[in-house]
């Protein structure tokens, strides 16, 4: 594991919500949050109750959909799902950072290049 | 732009509605607890080490209904709501000391109104008069008996009308009786009394 777990930027834990959600279809918090580490590989410094405040925000934009249900080990539990529109903002904010990854990674690479010269 | 708005009018909403949201974070979160605590036991952990890993992993759990409160809602709005109310609260609890104060705000805004009605009116607002700015009251030096001995003859308000250099116009008014309320007394023959009842207009010059 490494020394330090990496800060999440802000939105950027939304994005990874809508994500998780659009590949594994519908879950519960716990479920969004050890996805999450899961697929980070422990790397991302997430208290898991923050996964909450992300929910109800991405709830009321209308971008997720949340229901009571049961879960396998028959615990009541509100069940998320990302919606129509939701899976349109997620292109659009991927595609987003994505170009913005691009753009750093070629930025950051600037100072080697010349130095390099 | 719609929906912002349908976010911003959820948000405003969330305020009538906390206990609602409160209730089911809470719901949420003692799950959410449960599911940790049992993905820990299955992985071997004993049972007050997988309840403490759970609490670890999940964070501070007052963090995170402050959390959702701020990204649900208004957080100052939610905050002035919650004051109002237990506010009122306590107001409901005490009558007397509502009443009181009830009673002391009353008063004084009542009394601050007409002091401030009063002060208006003769201090702060101008005269209903053109150049009102320039209209002065011409009084003699102060005497032992205040504004009664303040006056003028006759005598004097003409002179100050005729011959004056300084004002515009000059005019006075009988600020004591009505015009027929006059004494004569004394000793001696009866002589024909002059008296200054009703002065004329004030006239200025418009330059």
């Amino acid at each position: 594991m490494p020394d330090s777990k990496l800060d999440l930027l802000q939105g950027t834990l939304d994005l990874m919500v809508l994500q998780t959600l659009a590949a594994m279809g519908s879950l519960h918090g716990y479920g969004v949050a050890r996805r999450i580490e899961q697929v980070s590989g422990d790397a991302v410094l997430l208290n898991q109750g923050t996964i909450y405040a992300s929910l109800v925000r991405l709830q009321q934009q209308g971008w997720i959909s949340a229901e009571w249900g049961t879960s396998d080990n028959n615990r009541k539990a509100k069940f998320y799902s990302i919606t129509k529109r939701g899976r349109r903002q997620l292109s659009e904010d991927a595609a987003y950072w994505q170009r913005l990854a691009g753009v750093m990674g070629r930025v950051l690479a600037l100072g080697t290049e010349t130095n390099d010269k | 732009m719609i929906a912002t708005l349908r976010q911003s009018l959820l948000r405003f909403l969330a305020l009538f509605q906390a206990p609602s949201y409160d209730s089911e974070l809470e719901a949420e979160m003692a799950t959410h607890l449960e599911f940790a605590v049992e993905e820990n036991l299955k992985r071997g952990l004993p049972p007050r080490e997988a309840r403490r890993q759970a609490l670890v992993q999940f964070g501070g759990p007052q963090q995170s209904r402050e959390n959702h409160r701020e990204a649900r809602s208004f957080a100052f709005l939610d905050e002035l709501w919650q004051d109002l109310r237990y506010t009122l609260r306590t107001l409901r609890k005490d009558r007397s000391f509502t009443f009181i104060a009830l009673g002391i705000l009353t008063l004084a805004i009542g009394a601050n109104t007409a002091v401030f009605s009063v002060v208006n009116a003769l201090l702060l607002r101008p005269l209903p008069f053109p150049n009102s700015h320039e209209l002065v009251w011409i009084a003699p030096p102060p005497t032992g008996c205040g504004l009664s001995c303040a006056t003028y003859s006759a005598d004097g308000y003409e002179g100050f009308r005729d011959q004056s250099l300084v004002y515009q116009g000059v005019t006075g008014y009988e600020a004591f009786s009505t015009p027929d309320n006059l004494r004569l007394s004394g000793h001696g023959d009866p002589l024909p009394a002059g008296a200054v009842a009703r002065l004329g207009p004030l006239r200025l010059r418009v330059s």
